[in-house]
């Protein structure tokens, strides 16, 4: 297959697809709210979530395959009530800010549905707003020296580091984000997106080296990140010379 | 002249009325909330806490190893050490918490294994007479609990609501009965996970519920406790504070308990880095620990050994990543686990393999949580491992070479039972 932009999103949409359904099949914040909140047995709570699972599956399949309006809609309002419930069920570190973490997850679908309607400028406003709200909310977790990040920075760096040194370069690394966000408004700031593209693909992988193999899912929902700053550089490269975009961007 | 005396009449009412209104505001401060924390000196220092409803002047702890009627007859007293507003938001008054403060009195250099009766005092409101007994430092014996996650799911926390914290309450009586028919248990290590959230409206009743350990003669029972995931907000650093302990390095809250002279329990968080400043402590503080202790436990809320959630999840990987070597290696005798909201007792392990010269790991969560559903066909379970959907809490009478692990059910049933050696040589 040639990687061109419908072949990049069709991939980094069946990635997020299989990733979410794997890490809802392993039991998710789905099954732990309807346990605590609403009363059901784990045996069933848990049953709800693997059906929803499958459901969820099936429909990204479909979406992938047969992309319409209402599939991608759909994928995109189910991704937004996942983040909903990691919000809800709470017991991470910022889960408070998972929906804008998980922007560019949720706003994949509706990104690939506008450009199928060729409506270009929508496609490439969704994907800077979906990577702008990722990235500025790991920047601000970075610049509160989240815990995770910090241990994903000393295994990255095999205990040779101290947690002081992590955290400044957690600092470096928060500054950095929040500057991509903002940046990512401007296309002209071509190495912004260059940027996403690279870092988003690092910290995907280290979820991945960190923890193992085994974690892969966690890679999979993570694709979202960089390919959006992918598919942004594609579609601008193809697309658009700069002026032309900014006048897209004007009128949408 | 007459202008003068005026003015000075109209100071001295003002004074008057303001008094007025402090005593009028003393007479209606209620206190609540009694609670013990033990840190690393259990047998000659606690930390006494309490909830006051009114901000007030003066917070005092009045203590004696003998029992008084009047406040003034204690022969001890200490000025509390921390006190605050706790963060109250409109949604915590909504559900009945009503604004209140918090208050932590650290007692020093008290007697080993000595009974002391306590009163707290939030200006001249005083709470009724308890009293906690001491860590008794040349013991090679000792009883403790041990039992975490002690959230629950219901919504609607009020306590007019009785399907709210049912549970909850119900293992929090059974401690109560324990620890009349079992005086020799000196205290509940807390596997953290304590409400929903670390936020007013889940705290507030947390305490309440708390209150139902205290024995009908008064005892309270002291607390060593963890953070776990659900303790993240700032209610938890308000009302669980430990001194030095809560502030120190990036996110506080682990240290060395010295139970006795030869039982010592290690509290690690896994709500903070594993492998920073924690790691590099516990790198140090495991040998030194070993080396001076008949046993050797260690405690901690996220499990290396889930019973019920997935095993390859980041954060049990970094716990067998980071801690899991370091324990092995300094032969840890038994590690106590939470977050999985059931009951699990593993084959011992060493290197991620069983091995009967390895660690046991108990757990995981049963203090009133709705159980989950656990997987006791894991490699850890079988042959000898226990895994399954129960509430409970675990008794642990410690003697000079052998240990008795026992898991008790919420109707007092006993549902596990264990024998273990000391790895100390
Ligand atoms: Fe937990
Ligand atoms: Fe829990």
């Amino acid at each position: 297959m040639k990687l061109t932009i419908p072949a990049i999103f069709k991939i980094s949409l069946s990635f997020l697809i299989l990733g979410i359904f794997l890490q809802l099949l392993k039991g998710a914040a789905i099954s732990s709210l309807l346990l605590m909140h609403v009363g059901f047995s784990d045996i069933q709570s848990l049953y709800v979530e693997k059906v929803f699972a499958i459901s969820f599956l099936v429909l990204g399949i479909f979406s992938v395959w047969r992309p319409s309006q209402l599939n991608l809609f759909s994928l995109s309002l189910l991704i937004l009530f996942i983040s909903l419930t990691s919000f809800f069920a709470g017991g991470k570190h910022f889960s408070e800010l998972s929906v804008f973490a998980h922007f560019t997850r949720i706003v994949l679908p509706l990104a690939y549905l506008y450009y199928l309607r060729k409506q270009l400028a929508i496609c490439v406003w969704l994907l800077r707003l979906g990577i702008a709200f990722t990235f500025a909310t790991h920047g601000w977790e970075a610049l509160q020296a989240n815990p995770v990040f910090i241990d994903y920075l000393i295994g990255f760096f095999q205990l040779r580091i101290q947690e002081h040194t992590a955290s400044y370069m957690l600092i470096m690394v928060g500054i950095v984000d929040i500057v991509v966000a903002f940046c990512i408004w401007k296309v002209s700031n071509l190495w912004a997106i260059y940027w996403v593209v690279f870092w988003g693909f690092l910290t995907a992988s280290l979820r991945v080296y960190d923890a193992g193999l085994e974690n892969f899912s966690e890679f999979l929902v993570r694709t979202p990140n960089f390919c959006a700053g992918l598919l942004l550089l594609a579609i601008v490269r193809v697309f658009f010379n700069k002026s032309e975009v900014k006048r897209n961007l004007k009128t949408s | 002249m007459k202008n003068i005396v005026f003015l000075f009449l109209l100071i001295l009412l003002a004074c008057h009325s303001k008094k007025q209104e402090k005593i009028n505001g003393e007479l209606t401060q209620k206190v609540i909330h009694p609670r013990i924390y033990w840190t690393e000196n259990p047998a000659s220092h606690a930390i006494v806490s309490w909830t006051s409803l009114e901000e007030g002047a003066e917070h005092k702890v009045y203590y004696d190893t003998i029992s008084h009627n009047d406040i003034k007859h204690y022969s001890l007293f200490t000025e509390s050490a921390s006190n605050g507003k706790i963060t109250v938001r409109k949604e915590d008054l909504l559900s009945g918490a009503p604004s209140a403060y918090y208050h932590h009195t650290e007692l020093e250099g008290l007697q080993s294994g000595k009974k002391y009766f306590f009163r707290f005092c939030s200006d001249n409101t005083c709470s009724p007479e308890y009293f906690f007994i001491t860590a008794e430092r040349n013991s090679q014996n000792l009883s403790v609990l041990y039992g975490g996650d002690s959230r629950v799911g219901e919504e609607d926390e009020e306590d007019n609501n009785p399907a709210a914290h049912a549970t909850r309450k119900k293992m929090n009586k059974l401690i109560a009965k324990m620890l009349v028919q079992r005086p020799e248990i000196k205290a509940l290590i807390h596997g953290a996970d304590y409400a929903m959230d670390a936020t007013w409206k889940h705290l507030y009743f947390w305490f309440n519920d708390h209150e139902l350990t205290i024995t009908p003669e008064g005892r309270v029972l002291p607390l060593i406790i963890s953070r776990g995931n659900h303790d993240h907000e700032i209610g938890f650093t308000e009302n669980f504070r430990l001194g030095k302990i809560t502030e120190q390095n990036s996110d506080g809250y682990y240290y060395t308990t010295r139970l006795t002279d030869s039982i010592a329990l290690i509290t690690l968080n896994t709500e903070t880095s594993m492998a920073g400043y924690q790691y590099k402590w516990l790198k140090k503080e495991l040998p030194k620990a070993r080396a001076a202790n008949k046993w050797l436990l260690v405690q901690y809320h996220k499990p290396a050994y889930p019973a019920v959630k997935d095993f390859d999840r980041e954060d049990f990987v970094r716990v067998r990543k980071y801690w899991v070597p370091l324990f092995e290696e300094n032969r840890v005798d038994i590690a106590l686990e939470s977050d999985g909201h059931a009951l699990k007792k593993t084959v011992p392990i060493l290197k991620n393999k069983p091995d009967p010269k390895g660690i046991i790991y108990i757990g995981e969560g049963g203090l009133g949580v709705p159980q989950r559903n656990p997987h006791p066909e894991r490699w850890y379970f079988t042959n000898g491992g226990h895994a399954s959907s129960d509430h409970h809490v675990w008794l642990l009478d410690i003697a000079a070479d052998s240990m008795k692990v026992k898991a008790f059910g919420a109707n007092g049933e006993q549902i596990l039972d264990f024998p273990l050696k000391s790895k100390y040589h």
